[in-house]
This record gives structure tokens, C-alpha cells and sequence, in this order.
């Protein structure tokens, strides 16, 4: 998350003060009106941490809303459990069983289906809750004692109270709002954001996806359960239509307009919102008429929502302060020493693609501590071996061993975690992130979990370490806080080695590192790869002959999925078959 | 259940179905080939139904209604696109569903201003009056199954178009890879518009051809929306084959759902889809996105 | 009159862009500004303005306006104005709705909804707040039984008033085996169980609780279910949209001419347009018929279609009522608003000579009113008799009973 502008932390600390302030200058209208939105704008905010930071739009987070109510009203049904000790819990805890329950299954698809199944799981949901009978149909249940906060017999809080109500609110956004900065900066937050703005590249890096969305869903799901509790506390009252599609829409809505990704925005649409709501629907009987053209308005000409407009307008004034970082410690020594035997062998490696053999009975040995170039036509199968070699593909058949151990058809992350670093052949990285984060996080997949919620990814110093470390061996230390996006074609691609770099792989699989490179670009990243053979193995896909023969000790030919040459490089240049079939074409093409 | 009760109840979740799949053909389409998840889609639904109402009362006549409306769909449809679709192309999913939201509450005010609160019917052509007789007191209305027969005709002549026309060479293409179409060289612009009308057309047809039964009322649209992004999504985004059996399960699942499993008939269809996209996690025909 | 309506509140008041509801918005604002000294009397109208449920929030809205035009625009001799709130129809909106006119508007009555969850949220909030509440539809019993309170009133009916009789008097006509179909959802749960207390009570026996999910109006699976039942006759409770499409699938399928179809009134009430010949024959109970041969309905519906242009319904005769009972407890207490007790006091003692007919409040402020028994002819819900005279809703539950 970037930093804000000035002027935007200051409009925000401002408004907190101002929050703070209602109810002892506000009527009871606007207290109430002010607490209604602050849980609205908690529950757009728990959406916001999917939808602008997770990258899982769900059409569905209105039914964790409505369980947190109706855990309330369901515990308090004979009044005789009404502290908020107990009932909040538990009321955070169920929503969190039914996201798990839910994340568990969803997370399984992605974009517009992802949008559905969750549709689909609030839905049976909100059926569930209209149907069966005991939770009062479609008339809703009452929550008749509303619970207390009471410690050694002294209650210290009754919800009943408003203005004690409305300082629960209160500190419950502010709470959340604190909560998920902080966990947007842990190295949690820090993967899914990554996660967002690149999943494949996330994933390739050694990341298990799978698992920091179904957290991220999980949390998101607990933290729209306690504004459902609140919301119920707040009226007394739960009605299944809080669990509907209209609800989950209306929220969604909330955060768009508000603007997405910025955790403050939704806060502000919230309020925007209800305000408008309430303004228009005075105005005139046809209102949603107006409320329709609002929206259009918005899509139209504010496409980042209200907090994209703030950003804009102050950003130009005070500009971004770049991050203060960890300092440079002295850089940890990589394992220099060459390792002798195979450290991955296929055998019989076989992928076919609807009735298509991409690559067929490639049994193939590479030793540790060299350069193997595989090389061969356009189509030949070259990458689709290397995305089984990566984990990107599932061969059809055969066996992948690396160091020994049988990795075949295992996810990426987990052959990445095992020292397996790549890059792609359309240059993969995280653009509207600077160099450095871009390699923090690569970094940070080296670490034994990046579940940690709480204390910045910025402080973590073995990070910062590998991360600039990384940078500097691929010559990019002075752009360390550029954007990627800033950055030259053949920087990008620099970029993107550091970031496998900083994974500190043993195994580095590279997929055409010159393509689309200028003279003079080529010749650094061929250096750069040079250098890195030193301490490294390299597997590399590449067209440039020149360049091949420069670098790699081994080559691998392949033809229409076939190998039909391994080797030592001098050997297979000799070999008539390959001067046949593939080099002797080059030449006479060239 | 007798096997004559299933044949029945085969009959009306089939007849279901095919009404659904004029819906979502267009949905599909829309979907799959301009990117753009359209929420106001049902409103086209409610539209056409309004449209069918309205000129029938003023022509007397449904068929002469339909001459009209179709047409008149077909131009809403183009303006629709050309004056708020089109600006989103290039944008997130989001800011499509926001937008087309907001196009939802201005159809619905359209609708009140010019056409009431009022629940209004549909008067049938006499020619379609009747019913058959099936058992002795199970009957079926001429009309469900003239709908039907409609509905397999659109469909085959979709079928038709798609895999015999060069437009249909180009949603084909579309739909499975929609930078491939710009790379061609086709007139993008030209083939989103008619992709788009005609996916508003489809639909208004189904609101007209299910005024009759449904009658006509506000908030029609909506109703009929969430239930076929259902059938796309289990279909597969941009499969016209997914939405046609996708809409055959919903409405198999629907009517049998409400006959064998009373008690849970409100969740069939969710947990149908949730079940379809467990197993296959782009729905039965997607295609694999970019 | 533009100056003095956006006094009135530019933003809470709904204006109606129609031309009915310009007529009698005229009406109540007041032309000569020199009696206003006092404060006016505040009515919160939380009803449905949009969307589904339009057409009876309207209803209900213009024929209140009727009544208290009709009473010179004054309330215990005080202006008053109108706050509307449109309800949507969404119970996960009422209870902010509702906080909004008690709270925010600080209205001295409040009057709604259609929808029976709203109604809940709404009661739940009026109990707290201690405002004279009047319910204008929504029939969730709960509202006037275990729920019920000293400032809430009902002036429209009990889901259990309007469906006990009908199943009484099926009962009578030897019915013995019946199949009953309704949405699922608590209104409709709360018709077909009154319906099968009264049914069995009289003898028969209800072969199945059919329950479509809601608001789905696809019902071809149901009516084939129906009749491979083949029961004496079916009892139905929808409304709106889904009355028409039921009433007219069951007449596709040719099943009304073998399986008489009775209802609730709501099965042909404000529908039999949409409905056309499809419903001719069905038999229904409801609190109200157009074709009521009372000379109050006669003048009440006349006045209806001179203000509005439309047909009155059941639900204009609940807005009508409810503006009587507030004028004749307001006169009672001579316009002091703030004299709750007296108010409450007044409305217990409320008897009417309405559209409907004579009735007045149970113990716990259900009306107790004749329970028509109505069948389609010629496109008119035609009374045919009176199913139970004088029902009273039991209040089970209710404290103050």
C-alpha cells in the first residue's frame, strides 16, 4: 500500500476527531444516522480487504454481515447469555467457521466465476435463513437484550446506552481501519497485494496462492461478521434480507464508489452513500432515477471512486515520499561451491495437448553448476517443458526428479520453495510496484511463512537484505524506489532475474531472456547471466545463437517435441543430425 | 411419481429451460465476446415485456406487437452500447457492474413514469388459445409449447449463424479469444454493437414471448437476471452450447427440485452451480481466460 | 404554493409528480398561512414507492390523503403534514427507515408498511420509542399477538384473520381433501396455517403444504404436482405478480374447471385486470369486496377515482381508515399531539363506518371486522356472503390482551 499524500492524512485525522466529537454536538438523529454508516463502513472496508487488495470480488460478503446478527439474535434468544464477552466471540468465530467453509470451495475459481459462487453460497445462505423454521422466516428475529461488557460484576457498557453504542462503533472502525493497515504492511499484506497485482508471477515466485486468499477471505468474512453484530445491536432486529444479493451489491457498490484499494475510500463512500440516500430519497418519488444517473456519473468520470479523485488532486501538491528502509546489512555469501551430479533429471517427460504432442519422451539429465541452453525451433517444445519443469504445466506423462526428489506435477509454489527459480518469456513482474518492494517480496518466499499479520514487511532485515542485494548484483541498486513500470524494457527484465534472485534459488530456469532486446540491452543481461552461472545453475530457453554459445556448457535440441540431441556443447555441434535438422538451417537462413 | 407425472414435469423443466436460454444466449454473448457483465440485462427482459403490453393494448394484436417491438429493442439495445457500454471496454469488471447498476434504477424509474405500478396481463392470440390434453387431468397449454418451438427455432438459427455466417466466424472467434478478433483486423467497434443489440433483442423476445404467462410487472428484470448468470456461469462464459445446457439444468433442476425436495427448492439451483464450478471451475464450456 | 411546500421540508417530503397525487398534495398545504402558528402535526408514511410493491404504497398513501382532505385538511384543528419514506420494500432498510422518520423527523404518528418484515423492524423500533404507530397492510399476526404494543395499532388485517374463515367455510361445502400453495415465506406460512387450523377444525383433512420458494414465479411444476394429487380443491395465497401468473397457470393447465381454486383475497385483489377471464370462479375471503353494497363503500370509491383516477382496493380502504382513525383521535384530544394516553385511549374506543363495513379494535388493536366470502364473476370480486362475521384475531401472546 502506498504511502499517503499529507493532505489526505490530515483530511482523515481531521475526520476522526470530528467522529469523535458527533455526540456531543450532534442530535440523536445523527448519532444514530453516524453509527449506522460507521458499521457500513466497517463492512466495506472487510470487502475492500477482498476486492482491492485480495483481487476476489465477492458478490457474497453480505451473508458473513447477516451470520454475525443472527449469531447475536440466536444467542440472546432467552436473554440469558448477554455478555458481549461471550457473544462477540462467538459471533466472529461462527462467521469465520462459515468463511472458511466457504473460502474453502471459492477459492478454487477466480474473476467473474469467483464473483458467482460466492452469489451462490449467500444465497442458500439468505434461503436457509428465510425457510428454515426456528430462525423466524422472512419476518426476521428481535434481539431483545442487547449485550453488556461487564468485568467482575461491573458493567462497564451497555449497548443499550447510544452514545455507548456509537463509542463501540466508533472504536471498532477505527480499530479496523488500524488493523488492516497494519496487516497490509505485514508480510501477509505484502504477498496479497503481490498476489493482486500479479497471481501467476506471485505464484511462481514460491508463494501458495490458494492459502493467502483463503485467509484473506477468512479475515475478511470474521471482520464483516462483527459489523453485522454491531448493525444488529444497533436496531435491535435481523432480517434474512441482509444476507441477500441486494445487500452484498449495495456494499459492493459502496466500495466502488469509494474507490477501491485504499481502505479510506470505502469509509468515505459509506458516508457518501447513506447521505445521498437519505437526501434523495426526500426529493422526489422517482430518487433511484437520480441515484441511477449518480452512479453512471461516477463510472464515467471518476473511475477510481471518491478517494481516487482525493488522491489526485493532493498528490500533485505534495508529491510521494518514498519509504524509509531497513538499512543495508552486509550480504549474506551465496554457496559458491559447485555441486557435481544430475540436479534434475526427467525422464520419459510427455505432454500432449488435445490429441497435440507438445513434447514427447524427453528423458533429459542437467548436472549442477552449469549452463544448459535448450534450443529448437519455433513450436519445437520448448517452454511447454519448461512450464513442467516449473510446475506451471502437468505433463502427461513421466517423471520430473530435482536433487533427487520427485517433483512431477506439483504446484509451482512448491517448486519454487524447493530452489527452483524462473523466469517467463513476457517479462512477469509487479509493475505498480517500486524495484525494491518487487524484490522484497520475491524475497520474502524464502522466509518459513509469510503468515505473520502484524509487525511491516519493511522491518523484516533478511529481507531488505536479499532484496537489495539482489538489486545490486543485477545493477539496478540506484532505481531501487522507482516504479517497475518506470523502468526500460531491458531494466524490467533485470528486474525480473533479481526477483528470482532474491528467492535465492539454486535452480534458475530462464525462458528466452533476450527476446525483444535491443544490441546493447542483450549484451548487459548476458553478462548479468554470466555472472549469476557462477553460483548458479541455469536452464535457458534462447533463439541467439551468438549468445548460446557464449554462455551455455550444454546444449538440448529440440524438434517438433522430440529431443533429438544432449550434450556438451561442442558435441552436439558436431552432431550431424542436429546440423540437419536445425542448425544448418539457421545458417542458411541467416 | 408415475412415469406419466415425470414425463410432465420433464416437459415443464424443458420448457423452463428454453425460456432461460433465450436469456442467457445473450448474456453469453455479451459476456464472452465485449468482457462486460451486464447487470441491466434483465431490464431488456422487462422492457420487452413492457413493449409487448403496451403495443398489444394499442394494436390489439401480440403478433403486430412483436413486429414492432423487436426492432425497437433491437435500436435500444444499439443506443445502449454505443452511449454507456462502449466507454468500459477497457475497464475493470467492477466499474461494468457499478455501471450497468445504475442503468438497472434509471430503466426501472423509465418503466414507472411511462407504464405504472400496476400488474398488467397479456392478452393471447386466439390462435394459441387452448390446451392438449395429456392425461385425464393433466393438460398442457397450447402457448408453453408454442414458446417452446419458438425458442428451439432461435436456437438452432443461432446455431446456424454463429457456425455458417461470417459474423459467426467472428463471435466464434470472439468468444475464445477476444485479442485474436482486434488482431484480425475486424471492425471491433462494429461487431460489439451488433453482438450487444442483439443480445438485447434475444432477450426482449423472451420478455415478450413470456408476457402472456408471467404477466407484466416492476421489477420483472431483476428477477429473471441472478438466475441467468446462473445459467451462463454454469454453461461457461461466451458457450452459446454451455447456456443451452446450462438453462436445460436449471430448469430440470427447478421443476424437480420443487416436486422431490420441497424443503430445499429455494437452494437447488445455487448449490447446482456451486457444484458445477467445484468440478469444473470455468463451468462446463468455458474456455480458458487469458 | 411552491414557496410554502418547500417550507415544509424540501427534503423529507415526497412530492408526487402524479396528477392525482399533485391534487391533493395541493390540498394539504395551506393557502392562508394565518392559522399556522401552532406546530404542525408530523405523519411518517413508511411505504412502499418504488419498486414491486408501488402500486399499494400509492394506494394506501392517496386514499389517507383523501380521507384527511376530506376532513378539511385538519387534525384536531392543527395543520399537519405528510413525511414520506419509501420503504422499498426492503426489511434490511426498515429499521434505519424507520429511525429515520421517529428520530429524525420526530414525527408525531407513524403509518406503513406493506411488508411484513419491514413491519417488524418498524413495530420493534415504535415499541422502544413509545410513537402511535398505525400498520396499513402488513399482516404478520406476531405484530398484534406477542409483539404487540399500547401505541401500535392495525388497521388493515391479521394473515390468520383473513384465511381462518376460508377454511371453515370450505369445511362447510364438504371439502374433505384440499392441497394448499403459497410462497415460502412467513406471510404465506402464516395464511395456509390459518387456513388448515380452520379447515380441520371443520373436518377436513390438508393433504399437502405446497411452498414455492420466493419470489419465484415459475409454478408449471407445482400445478402438474397438483393434479396427479387430484384433491377436492386447492386453497392459494399470493400476491401481485405472482397472483396473476398462479390464477392464470392454473386455468392454462385446465385445472380450474376440474379443481375449484379457493384463495386468500389478495389471489384476485387489485389483479383481476391482469388476470382476465382466468380468474372468473374462484372463491375467495378477504375484509373488504369492491362490490360491497354499503352506501360509505359506494361514496368512498367514487371520491377514490374523482381524486386519483383509479379503482380503489383493499388497500386504499386500509390508507382511508387509517386517516379516519387518526382524525377522530385527534379531534377527541383536540390536536394535542403530546397527550399519548388520551390518543391511545381514543383510538381503543375508535368505531368505524368504513368502506368495509362496521368494525373496531380487539384487546390487543387488531380489527375486529366481517370477513367476506367473494368469487370472481364477470371480472368483479362479487360478495357472495359473509364467511365469519365479526372475526376477531385470538391475540395470543399479546400483554395487553
Amino acid at each position: 500500500m502506498p504511502s499517503l499524500p499529507r493532505a489526505i492524512l490530515i483530511l482523515l485525522a481531521v475526520a476522526t476527531i470530528a467522529l469523535a466529537a458527533v455526540p456531543f454536538v450532534g442530535d440523536r438523529f445523527h448519532v444514530q444516522l453516524i453509527t449506522q454508516i460507521m458499521v457500513l463502513a466497517t463492512f466495506a472496508m472487510s470487502l475492500d480487504l477482498l476486492v482491492g487488495f485480495t483481487g476476489l470480488v465477492s458478490f457474497g460478503h453480505a451473508a458473513f454481515y447477516g451470520l454475525g446478527g443472527y449469531s447475536l439474535a440466536i444467542l440472546t434468544r432467552d436473554a440469558s447469555l448477554v455478555s458481549m464477552w461471550a457473544t462477540l466471540p462467538l459471533a466472529i468465530i461462527a462467521c469465520g467457521v462459515a468463511a472458511a467453509a466457504i473460502g474453502c470451495l471459492s477459492i478454487r475459481t477466480s474473476g467473474v466465476y469467483f464473483i458467482m459462487i460466492t452469489l451462490a453460497f449467500a444465497q442458500m445462505a439468505y434461503y436457509f435463513f428465510n425457510d428454515a423454521r426456528g430462525f423466524g422466516g422472512s419476518d426476521g428475529l428481535y434481539i431483545n437484550a442487547k449485550p453488556q461488557l461487564s468485568v467482575a460484576g461491573v458493567t462497564l457498557l451497555n449497548l443499550h446506552n447510544r452514545t455507548a453504542l456509537y463509542y463501540v462503533v466508533f472504536t471498532v472502525l477505527v480499530g479496523s481501519a488500524v488493523f488492516l493497515w497494519v496487516l497490509l504492511r505485514s508480510p501477509f499484506g505484502q504477498v496479497i497485494t503481490a498476489m493482486r497485482s500479479n497471481e501467476g508471477r506471485t505464484r511462481a515466485l514460491g508463494f501458495p496462492i490458494g492459502r493467502y486468499k483463503f485467509v484473506s477471505f477468512c479475515l475478511a468474512g470474521m471482520l464483516a461478521g462483527l459489523a453485522g453484530y454491531l448493525g444488529a445491536v444497533q436496531f435491535g432486529y435481523v432480517n434474512p434480507a441482509h444476507m441477500a444479493w441486494r445487500e452484498s451489491g449495495r456494499v459492493l457498490m459502496v466500495v466502488i464508489l469509494g474507490g477501491t484499494g485504499t481502505l479510506f475510500g470505502p469509509v468515505l463512500g459509506a458516508f457518501v452513500f447513506v447521505f445521498l440516500e437519505d437526501l434523495l430519497s426526500g426529493l422526489t418519488e422517482h430518487w433511484l432515477m437520480i441515484m441511477g444517473a449518480f452512479v453512471v456519473a461516477v463510472v464515467l468520470l471518476l473511475p477510481n471512486g471518491i478517494a481516487g479523485l482525493l488522491l489526485r488532486l493532493t498528490r500533485n501538491s505534495s508529491g510521494v515520499r518514498p519509504s524509509d528502509d531497513a538499512v543495508i546489512e552486509a550480504p549474506r555469501m551465496l554457496d559458491v561451491t559447485a555441486r557435481s551430479g544430475p540436479i534434475l533429471e526427467t525422464e520419459s517427460l510427455t505432454k500432449r495437448f488435445a490429441g497435440l504432442v507438445a513434447v514427447n519422451l524427453a528423458s533429459l539429465r542437467f548436472e549442477a553448476g552449469k549452463v544448459h541452453a535448450v534450443i529448437g525451433p519455433n513450436g519445437a517444445g520448448k517452454t511447454t517443458l519448461i512450464n513442467m519443469l516449473s510446475g506451471e504445466l502437468s505433463p502427461t506423462d513421466g517423471h520430473i526428479r530435482y536433487k533427487g526428489i520427485d517433483i512431477t506435477g506439483r504446484s509451482p509454489d512448491f517448486i519454487s520453495r524447493l530452489g527452483v527459480g524462473r523466469s517467463f518469456q513476457v517479462t512477469n513482474i509487479y509493475p505498480s510496484l517500486s524495484c525494491l518492494q518487487n524484490c522484497r517480496i520475491a524475497a520474502q518466499s524464502r522466509l518459513p511463512s509469510s503468515m505473520r499479520f502484524f509487525r511491516p514487511a519493511s522491518q523484516l532485515a533478511k529481507v531488505a537484505c536479499s532484496a537489495h542485494f539482489a538489486l545490486d548484483r543485477c545493477g539496478l541498486a540506484a532505481r531501487c524506489h522507482e516504479p517497475a513500470s518506470a523502468l526500460s524494457h531491458g531494466d524490467r527484465r533485470k528486474l525480473e532475474i533479481a526477483m528470482v534472485l532474491a528467492t535465492d534459488p539454486e535452480l534458475f530456469l530462464l525462458d528466452e531472456p533476450l527476446a525483444g532486446m535491443g544490441a546493447q540491452e542483450g549484451r548487459e543481461i548476458l553478462r548479468l547471466l554470466k555472472a549469476i552461472a557462477r553460483d548458479h545453475t541455469l536452464i535457458l530457453i534462447e533463439h541467439d545463437m551468438d549468445a548460446v554459445f557464449a554462455i551455455a556448457d550444454t546444449l538440448t535440441v529440440m524438434v517438433n517435441g522430440e529431443v533429438i540431441a544432449a550434450g556438451p556443447v561442442d558435441q552436439v555441434r558436431a552432431d550431424r543430425a542436429v546440423q540437419d535438422a536445425y542448425l544448418g538451417h539457421r545458417d542458411a537462413a541467416e | 411419481m408415475d412415469p406419466g407425472a415425470i414425463a410432465i414435469q420433464l416437459l415443464n423443466g424443458l420448457q423452463y429451460g428454453l425460456l432461460l436460454f433465450l436469456i442467457a444466449a445473450g448474456l453469453t454473448l455479451i459476456f464472452g465476446i465485449l468482457g462486460v457483465i451486464n447487470l441491466a440485462h434483465g431490464s431488456f427482459y422487462m422492457i420487452g415485456a413492457y413493449l409487448a403490453y403496451w403495443l398489444s393494448e394499442k394494436t390489439g394484436s401480440l403478433v403486430l406487437a412483436v413486429a414492432v417491438a423487436l426492432p425497437a429493442s433491437l435500436m435500444l439495445g444499439w443506443l445502449v452500447e454505443r452511449f454507456a457500454i462502449s466507454f468500459l471496454y477497457q475497464r475493470d469488471h467492477l466499474h461494468q457492474v457499478l455501471l450497468t447498476y445504475g442503468l438497472i434504477l434509471i430503466f426501472n424509474e423509465f418503466q414507472r413514469i411511462l407504464w405504472g405500478n400496476d400488474v398488467h396481463g397479456v392478452v393471447l392470440p386466439t390462435a394459441l388459445v387452448g390446451v392438449v390434453q395429456l392425461t385425464e387431468l393433466q393438460s398442457y397449454p397450447v402457448y408453453r409449447l408454442f414458446i417452446s418451438a419458438v425458442c428451439i427455432l432461435v436456437a438452432v438459427g443461432m446455431y446456424l449463424v454463429i457456425h455458417g455466417t461470417r459474423i459467426g466466424m467472428m463471435i466464434r472467434a470472439g468468444s475464445s479469444n477476444r485479442e485474436m478478433v482486434q488482431l484480425l483486423g475486424i471492425d471491433v467497434g462494429r461487431l460489439f454493437s451488433i453482438v450487444f443489440s442483439a443480445g438485447a433483442a434475444l432477450t426482449a423476445l423472451a420478455g415478450m414471448l413470456a408476457a402472456p404467462i408471467n404477466s407484466v410487472y416492476p421489477g420483472m428484470g431483476e428477477n429473471v437476471l441472478i438466475i441467468s448468470f446462473v445459467v451462463v456461469v454454469i454453461g461457461g462464459i461466451g458457450s452459446i452450447k454451455g447456456a443451452f445446457i446450462g438453462s436445460m439444468m436449471i430448469g430440470l433442476a427447478d421443476t424437480f427440485g420443487k416436486v422431490v425436495v420441497p424443503e430445499l427448492s429455494s437452494m437447488v439451483v445455487y448449490a447446482l452451480m456451486a457444484a458445477v464450478l467445484l468440478w469444473r471451475p470455468r463451468g462446463l464450456f468455458g474456455v480458458k481466460a487469458s | 404554493m411552491t414557496d410554502m411546500q418547500r417550507k415544509i421540508s424540501r427534503r423529507e417530503l415526497l412530492k408526487n409528480t402524479t396528477a392525482a397525487g399533485l391534487a391533493t398534495a395541493t390540498a394539504f398545504v395551506p393557502m392562508h398561512p394565518a392559522i399556522a402558528q401552532q406546530a404542525k402535526v408530523k405523519i411518517g408514511l413508511l411505504l412502499p414507492y418504488t419498486g414491486t410493491y408501488a402500486a399499494l404504497g400509492h394506494n394506501i398513501t392517496d386514499a389517507m390523503k383523501l380521507g384527511l382532505a376530506e376532513a378539511g385538511n385538519r387534525l384536531g384543528g392543527r395543520e399537519f403534514e405528510l413525511v414520506q419514506l419509501d420503504s422499498e420494500a426492503d426489511p434490511a432498510k426498515a429499521a434505519a427507515n424507520t429511525n429515520k422518520l421517529i428520530v429524525g423527523a420526530k414525527v408525531d404518528f407513524l403509518s406503513g408498511p406493506v411488508h411484513s418484515g419491514v413491519a417488524m423492524a418498524m413495530a420493534k423500533i415504535a415499541r422502544e420509542e413509545g410513537t402511535i404507530t398505525i400498520i396499513s397492510n402488513a399482516g404478520a399476526n406476531a405484530v398484534t399477538r406477542e409483539m404487540c404494543g399500547p401505541n401500535i395499532f392495525r388497521t388493515s388485517f391479521s394473515n390468520w384473520q383473513v384465511c381462518f374463515p376460508m377454511g371453515t367455510e370450505m369445511a362447510r361445502r364438504g371439502l374433505k381433501r384440499v392441497v394448499s400453495v403459497t410462497w415460502n415465506y412467513a406471510a404465506g406460512k402464516e395464511m395456509i396455517g390459518a387456513f388448515r387450523e380452520g379447515f380441520e377444525k371443520g373436518g377436513g383433512a390438508v393433504l399437502k403444504e405446497i411452498l414455492v420458494p420466493f419470489p419465484n414465479v415459475e409454478f408449471q411444476a407445482n400445478l402438474t404436482e397438483i393434479a396427479s394429487l387430484k384433491p377436492d380443491a386447492v386453497f392459494a395465497f399470493f400476491a401481485g405478480a405472482g397472483a396473476v401468473k398462479f390464477v392464470k397457470d392454473y386455468a392454462e393447465a385446465g385445472l380450474k374447471a376440474r379443481i375449484p381454486l379457493y384463495g386468500a383475497g389478495f389471489l384476485t385483489d387489485g389483479t383481476l385486470r391482469a388476470q382476465g377471464s382466468a380468474a372468473e370462479g374462484v372463491f375467495t375471503t378477504l375484509h373488504y369486496a369492491d362490490g360491497l353494497k354499503a352506501p360509505a363503500n359506494t361514496r368512498f370509491r367514487e371520491a377514490f377515482k374523482k381524486a386519483t383516477g383509479r379503482d380503489a382496493d383493499v388497500y386504499a380502504v386500509q390508507g382511508y381508515d387509517t386517516a379516519q382513525l387518526l382524525i377522530g383521535a385527534m379531534a377527541k384530544v383536540k390536536g394535542d399531539s403530546g397527550a399519548t394516553k388520551a390518543l391511545i385511549g381514543a383510538m381503543e374506543q375508535a368505531r368505524f363506518d368504513s368502506p368495509r363495513g362496521q368494525w373496531h379494535f380487539s384487546k390487543s388493536h387488531n380489527p375486529v371486522q366481517d370477513v367476506y366470502l367473494r368469487e370472481v364473476r364477470n371480472g368483479d370480486n362479487a360478495v357472495i356472503g359473509v364467511a365469519q362475521k365479526a372475526v376477531s384475531d385470538p391475540g395470543t401472546g399479546c400483554g395487553t390482551a
